[in-house]
Formats: structure tokens, sequence, C-alpha cells
């Protein structure tokens, strides 16, 4: 196996099997990592996602965790999310027929036909000053297989969708270059380049949604992403209200559950 | 002891609510003299041992403890001798790296300034922040859960040093 060449500005740390990635690549990233090193494992054996839940990895799909530094205040940081987003899109974009629709969840999810296909989860510390520090990027995308079980969170991978028999080498390398190309428009061009892109992408518009937080939930329709990147959410009284965290439902999607609730 | 430029901001926070007409505060060398004399220079960092200043920092756009005007986060008096470590970014504060585990501090520890103290998570975006202070901690501001603002105080600690005392 050959380790394959990665766009500029990238080095490759590979891995038959890792607890997660982006635990190796937070250790190499206080061990003072720099910008672009990629944490890529066949296999993760303790996977996660959001808050410690776990994040099915068997190999045959795409494990990655890349260490960035962007020279940005840490609240800028979030913007990585939308970044991340687009690049998985584009990945998928260019491996699938026309025909599928992918569509971005706010904030980093990515669906194809509305159900989940790759999860993205950003870590990020500061220095003592207060400064953003590093930031690690991880992204899963099922190529070959997905959980398949229902869930507030229906899953799909690549294969079902009819995508090509294409090797994790392959997908990572097309990955990182879209993450490099989206990179350097957020960087030259800021964050309205990405928002309008990503809501060119966006899944639900205008859908009625329920967002999770805590303790709460909250009602309404998703009405706009917000110059920052926050979900903007009309409440039924008309006001509307910005949206920086929590977990987004759209409780007109219950079909897609139904499809993916088979074994 | 070195003086962070926190410490300098939470000082100026103190001499603007107050009806002090002049600061004047040299510590191990560090001269800072904050004044409401227009003719003065209304901040003044003066360091003769020539090391990099740790105020005035090149990000002109937004303080890092900006007070709010609604009376909350940062805005909010900050107790006698104490410091504050305030929120990097808007988010949702949580005490524990993840749900069940312990926290990351809890009161009467004592801290150091890369400890790390809680995570914030903006947009699926989880930064853990560091301390940047050494001392005590004397108050969790946030309940766990709870939205914070931009500069919003998350912990008061009581300094280990003179810097802020």
């Amino acid at each position: 196996m050959s380790a394959p060449s990665l766009p500029e500005g990238f080095r490759l740390l590979r891995f038959e099997a890792v607890g997660s990635t982006n635990e190796e690549a937070k250790n190499r990233a206080k061990a003072g990592a720099p910008d672009g090193t990629v944490v890529w494992a066949r296999e993760q054996r303790t996977g996660r996602g959001r808050r410690g839940s776990r994040w099915h990895s068997p190999p045959g799909n795409l494990y990655s965790s890349t260490v960035l530094r962007p020279d940005c205040d840490p609240h800028a940081a979030a913007q990585v999310s939308f970044v991340a987003a687009l690049a998985v899109a584009d990945l998928l974009a260019a491996l699938l027929p026309e025909t599928v629709e992918i569509r971005c969840k706010w904030p980093n999810d990515v669906l194809l036909s509305g159900r989940k296909v790759s999860g993205i989860l950003l870590e990020s510390s500061t220095t003592a000053a207060g400064r953003l520090d590093w930031l690690v990027l991880g992204v899963g995308v099922n190529l070959v297989q997905h959980p398949g079980l229902g869930g507030p969170h229906p899953s799909t991978s690549l294969r079902e969708f009819g995508g090509p028999e294409v090797s994790v080498e392959t997908a990572l390398v097309t990955y990182l270059a879209a993450l490099a190309d989206w990179r350097a428009r957020w960087r030259n061009a800021g964050f309205s380049v990405i928002r309008r892109a990503w809501l060119a992408r966006a899944f639900g518009l205008g859908r009625p949604i329920t967002v999770k937080l805590d303790r709460t939930a909250l009602e309404g329709r998703f009405a706009d992403l917000d110059a920052t990147g926050a979900l903007v959410l009309e409440l039924p009284d008309g006001a509307r209200r910005t949206v920086t965290a929590g977990e987004v439902f759209f409780p007109d999607a219950v079909q897609d559950t139904a499809h993916a609730a088979r074994d | 002891m070195t003086v962070e430029h926190k410490d300098i901001e939470a000082l100026i926070r103190l001499f603007e609510k107050s009806d002090w007409d002049e600061l004047r505060l040299e510590i191990d060398g560090l001269q800072l003299v904050l004044s409401n004399d227009p003719e003065a220079p209304s901040v003044r960092v003066s360091d003769p041992d020539a090391r990099p200043a740790p105020a005035p920092r090149k990000e002109p756009k937004q303080p890092r403890a900006a007070a709010k005007p609604d009376g909350s986060g940062a805005a909010n008096a900050v107790p006698d001798g104490l410091v504050t470590i305030t929120a990097p970014n808007l988010g949702t504060f949580y005490r524990a790296p993840k749900p069940g585990a312990p926290p990351y501090i809890e009161v009467g520890q004592t801290v150091e300034e890369g400890t790390d103290v809680c995570l914030i998570e903006v947009m699926k975006l989880f930064t853990s922040v560091k301390a940047g202070v050494c001392g005590k901690v004397v108050e969790i501001c946030v309940e766990d859960g709870e939205m914070v603002e931009f500069g919003a105080a998350l912990f008061y600690v009581e300094g280990t040093g003179g810097a802020a005392g």
C-alpha cells in the first residue's frame, strides 16, 4: 500500500487503526504539529462524535483529522464548520451521479437525500492569552458502510447512492484538495463567500425545524444563516432568534427515518 | 509574576467603574498609568526591560473582555482581589469534557495559566478554554449548559500573585 500524495500544504500521518483520529490529532497539535498535519486511519476503535457520542468506524470509510492553525480569533474558528462541510460536499459531488441531492445541514452535517453521510467534529484550544492555539477538524465520510439504524439521524453511505468503488486514498486526497480550495476562499474573501455557497446547499431552508438545546427545545422555521454562521430561527410569533449551538431536527422529514430504519 | 493582558483589562474595567481620576501601578518593573485626564494618554504601559509589552495588542476589532452594555457578563463588578476568566467566544458552556465526565475544575481548586477550565461549543466547534491566570477558583459564574456571550465572566479566581490584587 503506497502512501497517497497529498495536495500542497498537507502532511500525512497514516495509521492502520487508532482510538480516535481527533484524539490523535489533538495530541499532535498539543505537541506542536504544524498546520496541515493530517491524521488518517483505516479504522477507529473509539471514534467519537459530538459530546462523546460514538461514531461507527469500521474499515472502508474515511476517517481523518486535520490540524489547522488559522490566524483568527477563537470565535471566527467556528466558521471552519461550514468550510469543511462544503469540502465534503465537493468530495461527494465529484464521486456521485448528478441526480443525487447533496445537502448541508446546519451546522456541518452533509446529507444525501436527507440522510447523514458525513460527520464533522471540530475541537480547538485557546492559548493562555486567549488566542486560538490550534483547531482539529475531524471528518468522517461513510464510503461503504453506515450504522444503518433509524433514530433521529438516519444515515447512509456513498455506496448506497451508487457511488463508484473508490479507494479511501482517493477520497482523502479529493477531500483535502477541496478543503484547501474552500479554505483559501475563506481566507481571501471572508465568510460571506462561504455563507453564500453553504446556503445554496442548505438542507431544509425555509422549513419547520426543532432545535434541541441542552435542556430546552425551540421550534420555528429555518429562515437564514447569519453573517457569523449562526442559524436564524423564525419563531411562531414572527420574531427571529439566532442559534449558535444545539441539534437541529426537521419534523417533516420523518419519511427519511422510516426509509433508513432497516437492518 | 508576570502581568497578563487580561490583568490589565481587568484593571481598566475596575478603573472605568471607579470614581478615581488616576491610577498608577508599578509591578516588577512594569508601569501602568490610567487617567481620566484628557491631556494624559488614556492607557500607558511602559516596561524598562523592553520585553514585548502585553498590551496594547493587535486585536482592535473587539477587546477580549468587552464589557456588555446590558450589564451581563464582563460588566458585572469583579469582586475585590479577584481576577476573571472570560469566554473567548460565544457559545454553550460545559464544565466537563463530555456528559458524565468529571468537571475540568471545581471551586477551591488551584489553576495555572495552562489549565483547561471548560469547554465552549459553538456550531459544533468545541473549544477548550485555558485559565490564563494562576490562583484558586472561588466562583463558577455560569451553569453547565448555559449560553455565554463573548467576554462573559466564567470563573473568578483568587490570584496567587499581586498582579491584579
